[in-house]
């Protein structure tokens, strides 16, 4: 059976193809300004990449901000429910998920048998959120793919105060005039976005597996940080940006076999990020 | 802010559609009274109506006022013009919309619906038992009119008001009758009065009743009717209407509730609400019907308006009234209680917490009240960020994915 969870997100459009119990493809583009137009578009490239077309999708499930809007959708589900299926596959022991996303960043907290017990968002401001670090690599004329690993070359800290995306803009601006080092600086920003999403983490509990998602996962500074605000290892999913699309596509197979909530799938162990790719044994700050 | 509103439709209560008419009424009643040369106050929510209508004084409310501006989407150029004029945006809403109504200054100003407040005001009557705003609000009032105020001052109490706290709280009626006296020159009709009393007492044991017949499962009206359905609690009590009308409706809900039948075809989930509703989007507490969820509890209408008063002594019986079973003027602790007594009562599967941005009386505690639900109760709870009625600093999109993601967790609850 093939099921295609689509996450319609605010600045990207994932997709994730299932079959046999294992994911056949993914897709990840920019929104754009019509997010069921980018949905269309992406779902028509990867079906026909693997020789399928529409009318093969047993069910389409659409989450992220844009799941109401996608008409040939089967079902819809939030990302809060959605991530804590599909991490309660790729990593189980995960109770704790925080998922940093392009406009909001989420923590959710599962039971034993991985249910969403409780959930925290913060999407009243920029702050804690990719776009923040978007905005700063702006400033500093970085590529956002190399915010990164350039943190990494930090010798120093620098710390970016401002809760607010704007001025912590100008604080930047500021520090850029003064000479000091970017690394340092990008440092500053990932260790900024860091201290604000674990302190909305630590309103509860967080069990000792905390798996951290979204695209902003991909971004090792962020995770560094991340991991000595929290003081433990995170566990980063091998793709963190589409997990949501994958629980999505969960649930299609899911209501497709009623009264199991244990479909199986066979990508449920893919490797994490290791503590070696992402950087850790080099010492900052 | 993204833009909101399918207006109610259907209701479930054929009585409902009589809210519409006693609230024209109303309206139409002030306004010829004003032209008459009756004499109006401008009265803040739980002050005692009563005396007022003792007095052949009709109220009139710049609280409920706001909320009937925010259903009409007039709340943000109120709140524009109010803060233009200095006031703080931090300011509830309600103080605020007034501030834009009757500061306003030069053209656009919205067409004020019910043909606006009567004003000037002749007399203003308020109280600090919700809060200290409405003090400050109505002596801003005064400056801008010139007329005479009376405080009616209360303590806030421990869920039931001590011995003390009622004797002066009593005395203080006592002063606001000599008050009223001496602004009306005439001498206080004690048997009208107590006949008001009366009719108070009734109006508000019918809606603990109402609000008990809500408790039936499946629930037969849902929260958004019921907002519509307050408001002779609010301003009339003390007069046959709001009798009238509760009996009427508690009738309606007796055979629904015999009839077994249900708001929603099918009712999946008890929900509460906690705090003061979005006016202008009270089209969220009936979203969640469409996923069989149903709100059938709310503190805002239960502990707010009505209430039942001892009329074997009268005097204290309405002071105890007036301080006691209103949220606003509970402890952490009495609230604490209160909510995880109706949680059991009422069945409720969940609670949605609107932290107002507005009303911080109504918000603070709200952590700890969904602390104590979970651990107490094990019943999950869910915090909305909102105001009641600026919707400058709303989310529709925001709001519903958290209500969606907490409807969900209800559902795993369920299923597993
Ligand atoms: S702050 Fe709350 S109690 Fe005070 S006037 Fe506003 S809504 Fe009413």
């Amino acid at each position: 059976m093939l099921v295609a969870g689509v996450d319609a997100g605010s600045n990207t459009v994932k997709i994730v193809l299932i079959e046999g119990g294992s994911i056949l493809a993914n897709w990840i583009s920019k929104t754009g300004p019509n997010s069921m137009k980018a949905v269309e578009k992406g779902l028509e490239t990867i079906l026909s990449e693997h020789g399928r077309a529409l009318h093969d999708v047993h069910s389409i499930v659409a989450t992220g901000y844009g799941r109401n809007y996608i008409p040939f959708a089967t079902y819809q589900a939030t990302e809060i429910l959605c991530q804590a299926k599909a991490i309660r596959k790729l990593i189980p022991e995960a109770k704790t998920i925080i998922d940093i996303g392009g406009q909001d960043s989420k923590v959710i907290y599962a039971d034993q048998n991985g249910r969403v017990v409780e959930f925290a968002m913060n999407d009243k401001c920029a702050a804690g959120t990719g776009r923040f670090i978007e905005t700063l690599a702006n400033a500093l004329h970085t590529p956002l793919e190399d915010m990164g690993a350039l943190s990494l070359k930090a010798e120093g800290e620098v710390q970016v105060s401002s809760t607010c995306t704007v001025f912590a803009e100008s604080e930047v601006i500021s520090y850029i005039a003064q000479g000091l080092p970017k690394p340092d600086i990008i440092s500053g920003v990932h260790h900024a976005i860091a201290s604000r999403v674990s302190a909305m983490a630590r309103r509860r509990e967080i069990c000792k597996d905390v798996c951290l998602t979204g695209g902003v996962a991909k971004n090792v500074g962020v995770v560094w940080w991340m991991e000595k605000e929290l003081g433990l290892s995170l566990r980063v999913p091998k793709e963190p940006q589409i997990t949501a699309a994958i629980g999505a596509a969960l649930i299609g197979l899911e209501k497709a076999s009623p009264g199991s909530h244990d479909v199986p799938f066979a990508d449920a162990r893919a490797p994490e990020i290791t503590s070696f790719a992402r950087g850790r044994e080099k010492p900052k700050g | 802010m993204d833009k909101i509103k399918p207006r109610q439709s259907k209701r479930a209560l054929e009585t409902s559609y009589e809210a519409a008419q006693i609230l024209r009424a109303y309206w139409s009643d002030i306004h010829s009274a004003k032209e008459m040369g009756k004499p109006i106050a401008w009265a803040s929510g739980v002050v005692p109506t009563e005396l007022l209508y003792a007095f052949d004084i009709l109220p009139a409310y710049p609280e409920n006022y706001g909320a009937v501006c925010a259903s009409k989407d007039l709340a943000l150029p109120l709140c524009q013009m109010a803060m233009s004029k200095g006031f703080s945006t931090d300011l509830c809403s309600y103080a605020l919309i007034n501030f834009g109504d009757i500061f306003w200054e030069g053209p656009g100003k919205p067409e004020m619906p019910f043909g606006g407040l009567p004003a000037p005001p002749d007399l203003l009557i308020t109280t600090r038992i919700p809060c200290l705003v409405q003090i400050k609000w109505w002596e801003v009032i005064r400056e801008r009119y010139n007329c005479p105020m009376i405080v009616l001052d209360a303590p806030m109490t421990d869920g039931q008001a001590t011995k003390e706290q009622i004797d002066y709280v009593a005395d203080q009626l006592k002063q606001v009758i000599v008050q009223l006296q001496d602004f009306t020159h005439s001498r206080f009709n004690e048997a009208r009065f107590l006949k008001a009393l009366t009719l108070s007492d009734q109006a508000g044991a019918c809606w603990h009743e109402i609000t008990d017949l809500r408790g039936a499962v499946p629930c037969p009206v849902g929260s958004r009717e019921m907002c519509g359905n307050v408001f002779p609690l609010v301003a009339q009590l003390g007069t046959q209407i709001p009798v009238d009308f509760y009996r009427k409706l508690r009738a309606e809900l007796e055979r629904k509730v015999a009839a077994k039948t249900g708001a929603i075809p099918v009712e999946r989930f008890r929900l509460m609400f906690d705090n003061i509703p979005l006016w202008y989007n009270l089209e969220l507490l009936s979203y969640v019907e469409q996923f069989g969820a149903i709100f059938v509890f709310e503190t805002y209408l239960r502990y707010v308006w009505g209430g039942r008063i001892n009329m074997s002594d009268p005097y204290r019986g309405y002071a105890e009234k007036l301080m006691s079973d209103v949220w606003l003027n509970m402890s952490l602790e009495q609230r604490i209680k209160t909510l995880i007594r109706d949680v059991r009562k009422y069945k409720i599967d969940g609670v949605v917490f609107h932290s107002n941005r507005s009303c911080k009386r109504f918000s603070l505690g709200q952590y700890e009240l969904k602390e104590a639900l979970e651990q107490e109760l094990g019943i999950p709870s869910l915090i909305i960020e909102a105001d009641h009625s600026n919707p400058g600093g709303y989310s529709e999109s925001q709001t519903k994915l958290r209500i969606d993601a907490f409807l969900e967790l209800l559902e795993e609850r369920r299923r597993c």
